[in-house]
């Protein structure tokens, strides 16, 4: 049987096929301001790359925010599930999920069969999120994703004071303008994206072992960060971005 | 009209309060005194006014004492429809005292004789503190009370119990002298009897939500519970007899009746199967329930003072009116604001196991001090008896909903 998960996220949109627990195809698209096409596009490109058609997936399950509108899935299952989900699938031994994603983030705690049994949400501001990478990336002129790569020739860190993305980016423009090199802002920001994450791991308790999932994984100056400030190894998988996605593909049926 | 007295200069704390600068406590002594002022020089200088509806917020304002005293209590629940409050209180500061203002002030004084507040907590505090000086700007009288309320904690409660009776005794003579009116103890009695039959109907109500939660929309109990403490009890009685009996399947609906306009907002948008869950915590947006709802969670009760809480009070007849109320209201289950120990969380966990309640949604308004103490507490305790707990925090309003509708939909499928 093959089942999809599609997970339409506020800033990118990924789909994710599954047959017999193993993952066929997986596609990564932006989201743009219409949920519903970025949902399209990312199925009809994973069917593509698995050379399958439509009538081939058996149950389509949709999570992330946009969930609720994409019509041809079988049933809607929020991404704290889905999540909780696709981390203990990719590592059993997984307590303690810490999802940023582009506009939330979240902190899920795992019991020893993989069930969701208690979770946390940013869900008021972008502050910590992808979102606020992407703004001082802006301000930095780098693309988001060379943030991790620009962050290793840092000797230290710039002290980042402010952690509301309108704030901090008028600290990166003044830090600029004081010279600080930008791999110094760079390692500030990462340092401050850890401590919001920090202090809303601890309202919930950590247990280890703790997998970090969402696209903001991806930058490896967070996760050190992170895994420096909450004292434990951090285990990111090969493509954290898709977790969502294969957490509704294992839940679809 | 031509009621003002020049010249007489707005109490300092009240100056301040129109710039947005939060004010400090009010000690007791001064607040009398400011009380004092406002009933002494502005009311009984004036006029009496044909104006009988009196603005309570407050589940410990006993309207007992208000219907005695021939006026008509109206519950104040808030809106947000004009913005009102914004040239008397901070953005930045409970979202329901503001909504309360809003409300006072969206009315114009058209019918409302004036409000009565409850040293509670630090909204209502300065909600007070903003119509007083929204009163003193009118051109009209307009009554602004403030019943002192002690702490029901767990020790020095007869002292408790005695000071609010006294408070009581004082709000009564400051209202007869007010508007003129006389205490009947035969009235006092006949409206007991009125408000405990409402209660009892109330609880009959929830007693039908915990019961059938699918077939009775939990917000429309909610909805109905807030106008109960604002619509003329005469009038208040058969219509919740009749609704209830409809609902019961006793007697069948009313075509075109108050009754049948009553149920048809009790009627459920959908049929809800998922987790039995009990609402606390702070008065939530009624819109927040009915997503709730929608997301599949059943609702079978809350403990809201403007819900369940609402219903509660046992006021018996005994030879001193004012200590009977006191003891009725300071008995009930303590709000979180009395910081009653453990108590609650007994009361709150027998109703878990009562009504079979499988998850609490805890709600908080921002900036409500009250809810962000208990909330903790409460959420160690149940965490301790396996019972999960979702805090969730609004302005009052529906803003936030879609966020909302992943923390809510998460948690069911946790709970479910």
């Amino acid at each position: 049987m093959i089942t999809a998960g599609i997970d339409v996220g506020s800033l990118t949109t990924e789909a994710v096929l599954l047959q017999d627990r193993e993952i066929l195809a997986y596609s990564i698209v932006k989201t743009g301001s219409r949920a519903r096409l970025a949902a399209e596009q990312a199925f009809e490109e994973v069917l593509e790359k698995a050379k399958i058609k439509f009538s081939d997936v058996s149950f389509v399950v949709a999570t992330g925010y946009g969930r609720m509108g994409v019509p041809f899935a079988s049933r809607q299952v929020t991404e704290i599930t889905c999540h909780g989900r696709g981390a203990a699938f990719l590592s059993p031994r997984v307590r303690t999920v810490i999802d940023i994603g582009g506009q939330d983030s979240k902190v899920i705690r795992l019991d020893e069969q993989g069930n969701v049994v208690d979770f946390l949400m940013n869900d008021k501001c972008a502050a910590g999120t992808g979102r606020f990478l992407e703004v001082m990336a802006q301000a930095l002129e780098l693309p988001v994703t060379a943030l991790g790569e620009a962050e290793r020739e840092a000797r230290r860190a710039a002290e980042i004071s402010s952690m509301c993305t309108v704030f901090a980016e008028s600290e990166v423009v003044s830090l600029i303008a004081q010279g600080v090199p930008r791999a110094e802002i760079i390692r500030g920001l990462h340092r401050a994206v850890a401590a919001r994450t920090t202090a809303l791991v601890s309202r919930l308790g950590l247990v280890p072992e703790v997998m970090m999932t969402g696209g903001v994984a991806k930058n490896p100056g967070v996760v050190s960060a992170l895994s420096e400030k909450l004292g434990v190894e951090i285990f990111v998988p090969p493509e954290p971005q898709i977790v969502g996605a294969l957490g509704a593909a294992l839940l679809a049926r | 009209m031509g009621h003002r007295r020049q010249g007489n200069p707005p109490p300092v704390a009240l100056i301040r309060c129109r710039q947005g600068i939060p004010i400090p406590t009010v000690p007791t002594s001064l607040k009398q005194g400011l009380l004092l002022f406002w009933v002494k020089e502005w009311g009984l200088i004036q006029g009496f006014e044909e104006k009988r509806l009196l603005g309570w917020v407050c589940s410990y304002t006993p309207e007992e004492i208000i219907l005695t005293l021939g006026l008509t209590p109206c519950r104040l629940s808030g809106t947000d429809e004009n913005q009102a409050a914004d040239d008397y209180l901070p953005a930045n500061f409970c979202p329901f005292a503001r909504a309360c203002l809003n409300e006072v002030l969206g009315m114009s004084g058209i019918s409302l004789a004036g409000v009565v507040l409850t040293t509670s907590c630090q909204g209502l505090l300065h909600l007070y503190n903003a119509l007083g000086y929204f009163s003193r700007k009118r051109e009209e009288r307009f009554f602004v009370y403030l019943l002192d309320l002690p702490r029901w904690g767990s020790v020095k409660r007869a002292a408790a119990l005695q000071e609010f009776a006294s408070s009581l005794r004082l709000f009564t003579e400051e209202l007869r002298r007010y508007f003129g009116t006389e205490w009947s103890n035969a009235l006092y009695l006949e409206n007991l009897a009125r408000l405990r039959q409402v209660r009892f109907l109330l609880r009959e109500l929830y007693r039908f939500l915990r019961e059938h939660p699918g077939r009775v929309r939990a917000a429309g109990v909610l909805e109905l519970v807030r106008a109960a403490g604002r619509l003329p009890k005469e009038e208040l009685i058969p219509l919740l007899l009749s609704a209830v009996r409809c609902l019961e399947g006793e007697i069948p609906v009313p075509s075109g009746s108050r009754a049948a306009g009553l149920l048809e907002k009790l009627r459920p948008r959908k049929p809800c199967a998922g987790p039995r869950l009990l609402l606390v915590g702070s008065p939530p947006p009624l819109s927040y329930v009915d997503l709730l709802e929608e997301l599949g969670g059943a609702v079978v009760g809350d403990d809201f003072c403007q819900g369940y809480r609402y219903c509660l009070p046992e006021i018996e007849e005994g030879p001193d009116a004012f200590l009977s109320l006191a003891r009725g209201y300071l008995e009930r289950v303590p709000c979180p604001r009395m910081l009653a120990g453990q108590e609650r969380f007994v009361y709150l966990s027998r109703l878990v196991k009562e009504w079979q309640v499988q998850g609490i949604i805890y709600h908080a308004l921002k900036f409500c001090d009250s809810s962000l103490y208990e909330y903790t507490l409460l959420r160690d305790f149940f965490s301790r008896e396996g019972i999960p707990v979702l805090y969730l925090e609004t302005d009052y309003r529906s803003g936030g909903l879609e966020q909302a509708r992943t923390r809510l939909q998460a948690f069911l499928e946790v709970t479910g």
